[in-house]
């Protein structure tokens, strides 16, 4: 955080962006509140409900129970019957590993709210923290099962399979985002790399589609860029690769390596990419065989 | 005939530095050693950090390896170690994914070490080093003693060294290979970091 902020406006500001943006500042969240906001909170009106419960998250994530405490008090005075308070109390649980304290009020406001989605994804991460990830993926795709829309589910569900190494489904849940939002550069690279770390010469294939779709809609995804050079110079050196696609390769190569080196301002990937046919075959660590 | 291993106070900082940062993920990274080093006794002269997003995924990975290697050969060092810390704060066991790179990296430097944070002993205020570190020798991976495992210059100059690092929030201006994915900019060899921590 370079600029110091001292007007309690300001912080109310900020902090309603992280809001919104899903930020996590946790430790600047808490210093600030500590600092400037916790003097002016009667200013804040009824924003400040939403602020008490940033601060306590904040402060749970960054074990400043203290602040937690103080922040839960304010909350269950104001909203004594209030679900949303009851799964804070959870989530606190939570961050002192009683998990089954945390579980046993998930399961009661799941009970009297059916539709709450937040406290079917806390119990997701309840497994998580635990290292039950086999679990921690059941309870997820349970979750799936009714709210088929949440992207955010969705993408943590890749990470989960991902961290399994099960590429299939991961790849499965980057198919169901890209039907979601097809636009979004960022799903398409993450498809890509999928493809990409299962190997063999299809995937690769498929690797260098994505990553080009990604690299048009988004020319600034360095990712996408790299991932572009990458596979298309290991299929230009793929023996099954008919050599018009080749061809197609090393332009497609060149095209990344240039707009790398704009995006740098300087000529590094025009060499990072002689490289790349160097080291061939030396570092590669994905599942099975480029050939 | 147990080999040693030493952290220099540079890797040593960058680790924790990495994994300050990024509390709430798995982080892992690379140990460089001096080229030409006996991988009996191996002393790590520095760390590169990669990852804080889906460690699991080749690309990447390999991007940054590529990158690495070709600092190394003008440094004349070599990619010699890993390390990694897992999400979850209760897991000490190398996960499948850190165990495969860092078996690719004892394909060139034999007896490559895999160093683990233990994230429970991780505070503001360090008082204990924090890691574990495991061998992978003949095929096999073998736990390292702690009268094996040295920082350097000893393990209170480098603990007092760090606490003051991270009391002055270093760990916020710190760089890994995926900030310069997202910023291109970024120096994830963080040159200036280097200046404060010598």
């Amino acid at each position: 955080m370079e600029k110091q902020y001292t007007h309690w406006e300001d912080v109310r500001d900020l902090l309603r962006n992280w809001r919104e943006e899903n930020c996590r500042q946790s430790e600047d969240v808490v210093d600030m509140w500590n600092d400037v906001l916790a003097n002016h909170f009667g200013k804040l009106g009824d924003e400040g409900w939403l602020v008490l419960e940033q601060v306590f998250i904040a402060a749970l994530d960054c074990h400043n129970m203290e602040v937690a405490n103080f922040c839960l008090s304010k909350l269950n005075q104001e909203f004594p019957d209030s679900l949303r308070v009851k799964r804070l109390k959870a989530m606190k649980y939570e961050a002192s590993e009683k998990y089954d304290h945390a579980l046993d009020i998930l399961d009661l406001i799941i009970k009297k709210d059916e539709t709450n989605a937040a406290s079917r994804k806390r119990k997701v991460t309840i497994y998580k923290s635990q290292g039950m990830i086999i679990e921690a993926i059941k309870e997820l795709t349970d979750y799936l099962r009714i709210f088929m829309a949440d992207q955010e589910a969705w993408m943590e569900l890749c990470d989960l399979y991902i961290s399994q190494q099960e590429w299939n489904k991961a790849a499965f849940c980057v198919e169901e985002l890209m039907l979601h939002s097809p636009f979004n550069h960022l799903y398409l690279q993450r498809y890509a790399e999928i493809k990409y770390t299962q190997g063999g010469y299809e995937n690769l294939e498929v690797a260098r589609t994505y990553y080009s779709q990604a690299a048009k809609l988004n020319p600034k995804n360095v990712r996408a860029l790299y991932g572009l050079m990458l596979t298309s110079v290991h299929m230009a050196s793929n023996s099954k690769c008919p050599s018009q696609k080749k061809k197609e390769s090393i332009k497609l190569s060149e095209w990344a390596s240039n707009q790398l080196s704009q995006l740098q301002g300087s000529n590094d990937s025009k060499l990072f990419s002689s490289q790349i046919l160097e080291g061939l075959g030396n570092l590669q660590i994905g599942n099975d065989s480029k050939n | 005939m147990a080999s040693s291993c030493e952290l220099s106070k540079l890797a040593y900082s960058k680790i924790i530095l990495h994994a300050f940062k990024y509390p709430h993920t798995a982080i892992n990274g690379v140990l460089l050693a001096n080229e030409g080093s006996n991988s009996q006794s191996v002393k790590y002269v520095d760390a590169i950090p990669l990852f804080h997003h889906n460690l699991g995924l080749a690309p990447m990975l390999e991007v940054a390896l590529m990158q690495i290697d070709s600092y190394c050969r003008t440094a004349g060092l070599v990619i010699a170690g890993y390390y990694h810390a897992s999400e979850a704060v209760a897991e000490m066991n190398p996960d499948p994914v850190s165990q495969k790179i860092c078996e690719k990296i004892a394909e060139y430097f034999p007896n490559a070490c895999l160093v683990l944070i233990n994230n429970r002993l991780l505070s503001k205020q360090m008082t204990q080093t924090s890691l574990s570190v495991i061998q992978y020798s003949d095929g096999k991976w073998k736990v390292k003693d702690k009268e094996n495992f040295k920082i350097l210059p000893n393990n209170e100059a480098a603990l007092n060294s760090v606490s003051s690092l991270l009391s002055k929030k270093l760990y916020k201006t710190f760089v890994d290979f995926d900030d310069h994915l997202d910023d291109i900019h970024q120096d994830w060899l963080n040159v200036s970091l280097k200046s404060m921590i010598d």
